[in-house]
């Protein structure tokens, strides 16, 4: 006689449980873990001339000794030089600078069409997403006939009389600043105004009512109630960013130095796959720390206070 | 039925000389095309229990929001303990408003929701402390005060939306809807403890309410509201009693219309021909011209049965019980009189089982011409 | 050719689209070439699908590093690429990339210009892999009016001098200098100027060329492999190191645009930097015969004649330079002449560790660190 727990029922409850729980471990597994393993593994290789340009981890040699090589001098390269060192904090310098910029223009801009009248906020939501139909890659283009010296921006200013020669912006970290935020403004603002349009505006009302002038009110309430949507857009413009590639290369200058161009060196320009690996591996570690960090701040926050 | 509730010491409104409290000056507010208040006058006096009462459009938030500074006027002034607050902002008013969503910060504590209002004043820490201890046992909370809003019941988040509001010490306390989120028991309960607090305090409050039963219940005055306007104002009894037009009577309570004319008029007695054919007789204060067309109302627990029916006898009717609701402490018949329907309540003094009327049974019904109101609206 | 990996991303979106049309001709014979942007003629694929019924699909890159990263992973899919001959055609038949050509299948080899048959035998042994395409030089782009209007009618235009002297450098900064994104290039132009071996790997030769490089840092405007290309046209610029097609092809923009901008092409009486892009057919290539058929039409003169007529380089096929434009034949930039042909120099065969370090060196140069 079967056990009462291995009846059809309970037998196909426990295969849907092991499904559910399986599936997101196994999609994780086949899309993030497995590929993160690979980089690893290339990490510890030494670059060759072959296909693939880089040696194998194990080999069996005749003998049927398995032989294992790790290679740790990427990532004492990545240590020692001081090129990469310089890249990482300058990346993040420039992701840190552009979140905030993103955050200061972003979050007027959120909470104005979060409060706009309803049948407003569509088409204003509209406005922000539109440029996405457009590729990346032709709007980026289109900063450098804004930027360039014989630009828009210059034309603009020099007949409007601001100034008498033109700008040097184009391959300057600002162009690098200036595209960053054009482009990823929108990851900042969507989350925000997912978080503010939930806001219950009588919690504004019943501030001012408790004494609370307009501006302070923003501070004590909405601001406080908007702290999640404000770490998700953090999130989501500091993370890419630190890695940007694209922008960098076609805005920035020769200074700008960044992990994004340096990565394509050391797998393009050097075929270093091992190093580059390296590199990604290092950048990972140095995007997964304030990532955990800010969620640990995200706890707090829900259970004091 | 409505509890009266003790205000014998309280009846400022029927001094001449005093002054208002609060005095609402042919005040409209429109919002767009649509009138939410129209052109409305009011007076509420200081230490009163002041209900707004009406559907839901009627205007009564609208009022309330105009008093809080939370809505502007488009016409009309609203003064405060004599000062004109018609553009004051809210933050400004010496007025506390509890909302009828609590509107309770969520990201604070119970103690830091009370200290909310208290910090934006020039008070020192120490103070803050005591007077938020003061609300939490004013309120009897002193156990939620580390909670956060989302871990409180319904009951619970209204005494802290309660709190927050009184801890700065308001002479003028605005509360919309007070008791809607809370279910039957918890209101009438809290109906009570609300009064206690308004009259311990020494506070003026005007409440929003659509419930007549809990308007009844706690208020030493009340406006029943229709469309923007104030249809009447007077005590709970006087409404009750008295209703001054037909959409007040329906509104509170439920009673018994009959149409008719003037005609004869004698002293303070009217004699009034209904479509039921028969004279109805009604003390009346207002001289009335003869024809003039009236509704007489008549509440159905004025009716009673009658035990010497006279085919001409004056407030006296026949007819048919067609229904019967049993209500525990009152039983409501409904009668077919002649066509029309006529409700009567009768308190249960006896068993049920030795009920008086059955269905179907004929009866005959009176009541007194004090108990009969003339509407002419 | 230089790394010019700006519009990566567009060939990327190019590739895929081309990727979607290939199975809808599954049926019929086919070859995958593999060639930079803008790279033939108008009607050369049109020619050879005439002639011999194969049907080309053309997929393009702009960087040799790109072209690169695809063959070292494998499975590409092409048969026939267009490497630049040193470092990356050198390195890939060292590392086994290509398939031996099978010249009974290649009439007309014959016609090629012994010299530059010569010169890629040394990375090439027996010439067995590799046909050479176009083959051009890097030198300078100029904006003449500017830079006329600035240093005067004496100062001579061809020479480094314009880049590397500090003092012209600095009086050019403000109207525009541009630099080659690429370490090979710069440095050996910068020793070039030095009058040391432009392919030397001294340490102290590079650290002087680096020193020299630094010295006028502050007047370079940016270090790009293409963007030159445009803003020499519009007259952003004054002064552009880059590769002769290319700043011809700013040329004719300029013209066609007719703002009056003129850009010229010099090479530099120091010495510039000779390239060669080479046809080659990688191990793994589904299609060699095609393949083989493919570089046959290039190798016929009126063919490879309308090419260098369209890209502005000249080709390596004797027969076919009396059929080039006459204004491209004796345009100096283009075929020039033998005293300035005598001071061009190949870049030589160099170890991947020499070319990382080089490599480094310019990242940590271009950043100023």
């Amino acid at each position: 006689m079967p056990a009462p727990q291995d009846n059809p029922p309970a037998r196909r409850q426990r295969l849907s449980r092991v499904v559910n729980i399986g599936l997101p471990y196994l999609w994780l597994g086949v899309f993030f873990l497995l590929p993160l393993l690979i980089v690893l593994q290339i990490s510890v290789a030494e670059p060759r001339l072959g296909q693939p340009p880089y040696t194998p981890l194990w080999e069996w040699l005749e003998s049927g000794v398995l032989q294992i090589q790790v290679n740790l001098q990427n990532f004492m390269l990545v240590w020692e030089d001081s090129i990469y060192l310089t890249a990482f904090l300058n990346s993040l310098w420039v992701a840190l600078v552009c979140t905030l910029l993103c955050l200061l223009i972003g979050y007027p801009m959120a909470y104005a069409i979060a409060t706009a009248p309803p049948r407003w906020r569509i088409p204003l939501l509209m406005l922000v997403i539109l440029p996405f139909w457009t590729s990346f890659l032709i709007r980026v283009y289109a900063w450098i006939g804004i930027l360039k010296t014989n630009g828009l921006l210059n034309h603009l200013l020099l007949a409007l009389g601001v100034i008498d020669t033109p700008l040097n912006i184009l391959h300057t970290q600002t162009a690098v600043y200036i595209g960053v935020v054009y482009s990823y403004l929108p990851f900042m603002i969507l989350p925000l105004y997912a978080n503010l349009s939930r806001l219950d505006p009588t919690l504004l009302e019943a501030a001012a009512d408790l004494g609370c002038r307009p501006l302070r009110a923003f501070v004590r309430v909405t601001l406080p109630l908007s702290l999640a949507g404000i770490v998700a857009g953090s999130m989501l413009v500091f993370i890419p960013v630190v890695g940007e590639f694209v922008i960098p290369d076609l805005l920035g200058g020769p200074e700008t130095l960044m992990v994004g161009k340096l990565l394509w060196t050391e797998f393009f320009g050097n075929k270093d796959w091992p190093l580059a690996a390296a590199l990604a591996i290092v950048l990972l570690g140095l995007l997964v720390v304030p990532f955990v960090l800010m969620q640990r701040l995200e706890r707090r926050m829900e259970d004091s206070a | 039925m409505p509890i009266a509730l003790d205000r014998r010491n309280l009846d400022t409104w029927q001094d001449p000389k005093a002054t208002p409290y609060v005095r609402i000056e042919r005040v409209s507010k429109r919002f767009g095309e649509h009138h939410a208040v129209e052109d409305l006058s009011l007076d509420i006096f200081k230490g009163e229990f002041f209900s707004l009462l009406g559907s839901s459009g009627c205007g009564k938030s609208t009022l309330l929001r105009m008093l809080a500074g939370l809505e502007y006027p488009t016409a009309g002034r609203i003064y405060i303990d004599g000062v004109d607050v018609t553009d004051v902002p809210p933050y400004s008013r010496p007025v506390n408003m509890m909302f009828q969503s609590y509107a309770l910060f969520p990201h604070m504590t119970v103690a830091q929701n009370i200290e909310f209002g208290l910090k934006q004043e020039r008070l020192g820490r120490g103070e803050r402390a005591e007077r938020v201890d003061e609300m939490l046992e004013l309120l009897r909370i002193a156990e939620l005060r580390r909670r956060k809003p989302e871990q409180l019941s319904g009951g619970q988040r209204q005494r802290v939306a309660l709190a927050r509001s009184l801890a700065k010490h308001p002479k003028l306390l605005l509360l919309d809807e007070p008791l809607g989120a809370l279910d039957k028991r918890l209101r009438e309960n809290t109906q009570f403890e609300l009064v206690n607090l308004q009259e311990r305090l020494g506070i003026t409050f005007i409440t929003v309410t659509h419930d007549q039963e809990e308007a009844m219940t706690m208020s030493t005055r009340i406006a029943v509201m229709d469309a923007g306007q104030i249809m009447q104002v007077d005590t709970p009894t006087a409404i009750y009693e008295y209703p001054s037009c037909r959409f007040v009577a329906e509104f509170i309570g439920s009673i018994n219309q009959f149409e008719g004319k003037v005609v004869e008029s004698d002293g303070d007695q009217l004699l009034i021909e209904t479509r039921l054919g028969r004279p109805m007789r009604v003390r009346n204060f207002h001289p009335l011209a003869l024809g003039t067309p009236v509704t007489l109302a008549v509440r159905p627990e004025k009716m009673r049965l009658c035990l010497d029916y006279r085919e001409d006898g004056v407030n006296q009717l026949r007819g048919v019980v067609e229904d019967i609701a049993y209500l525990g402490d009152v039983s409501i018949y409904r009668l077919r009189v002649e066509g029309q329907r006529v409700e009567m309540t009768l308190t249960n003094t006896q068993p049920r089982t030795e009920q008086v009327l059955t269905w179907d049974q004929e009866v005959a019904i009176e009541w007194s011409p004090t108990s009969a109101v003339v509407l002419t609206e | 050719m230089g790394i010019a990996h700006v519009r990566k991303l567009a060939n990327l979106l190019l590739s895929l689209s081309l990727w979607a049309v290939a199975p809808l001709a599954l049926a019929e014979e086919q070859v995958h070439l593999y060639n930079w942007n803008d790279y033939f003629a108008e009607d050369t694929l049109e020619t050879f699908e005439a002639g011999t019924g194969i049907r080309p699909v053309l997929d393009l890159y702009d960087a040799n590093e790109i072209l690169e990263a695809k063959l070292l992973a494998g499975s590409s899919g092409y048969d026939l690429i267009f490497p630049t001959a040193r470092p990356f055609a050198a390195r890939h038949i060292r590392a086994g990339l290509y398939l031996p050509l099978d010249k009974s299948q290649l009439p007309g080899l014959d016609r090629l210009d012994p010299e530059i048959m010569a010169s890629l035998a040394e990375i090439d042994p027996d010439n067995a892999h590799l046909v050479p395409y176009m083959w051009g030089t890097s030198g300078l782009g100029i904006n003449r009016a500017k830079v006329r209007e600035i240093l005067g009618d004496q100062v001579p235009l061809d020479t480094w001098a314009l880049v590397f002297d500090p003092q012209i450098a600095a009086r050019l900064a403000g109207c525009g200098i541009a630099l080659l994104d690429d370490p090979t290039e710069v440095f050996s132009a910068a020793l070039a100027y030095l009058g040391k071996d432009p392919n030397s790997l001294e340490r102290a030769d590079l650290d002087a060329a680096a020193e020299l490089i630094k010295g006028v840092y502050p007047h370079i405007r940016y270090f790009h492999s293409s963007q030159y290309i445009s803003d020499l046209a519009n007259g952003d610029l004054c002064i552009a190191h880059g590769y002769s097609g290319d700043v011809l092809q700013a040329q004719e923009r300029a013209d066609e645009a007719g703002k009056g901008v003129e850009v010229i092409y010099r090479i530099p009486r120091e010495g510039a930097a000779m390239w060669t892009d080479v046809m080659a057919i990688p191990s793994d290539a589904p299609n060699p015969e095609a393949a083989h058929a493919f570089i046959a039409h290039l190798l016929q003169p009126e063919v490879i004649a309308a090419v260098s007529d369209y890209v502005y380089y000249a080709n390596p096929n004797l027969a076919a330079t009396p059929l080039v434009e006459t204004a491209l034949r004796e345009d100096p930039g283009i075929y020039p002449p033998a005293e300035v042909k005598a001071r061009l120099f190949v870049p030589n065969q160099r170890s991947d560790r020499e070319i990382r370090d080089l490599n480094r060196r310019w990242t940590r140069l271009k950043a100023n660190r």
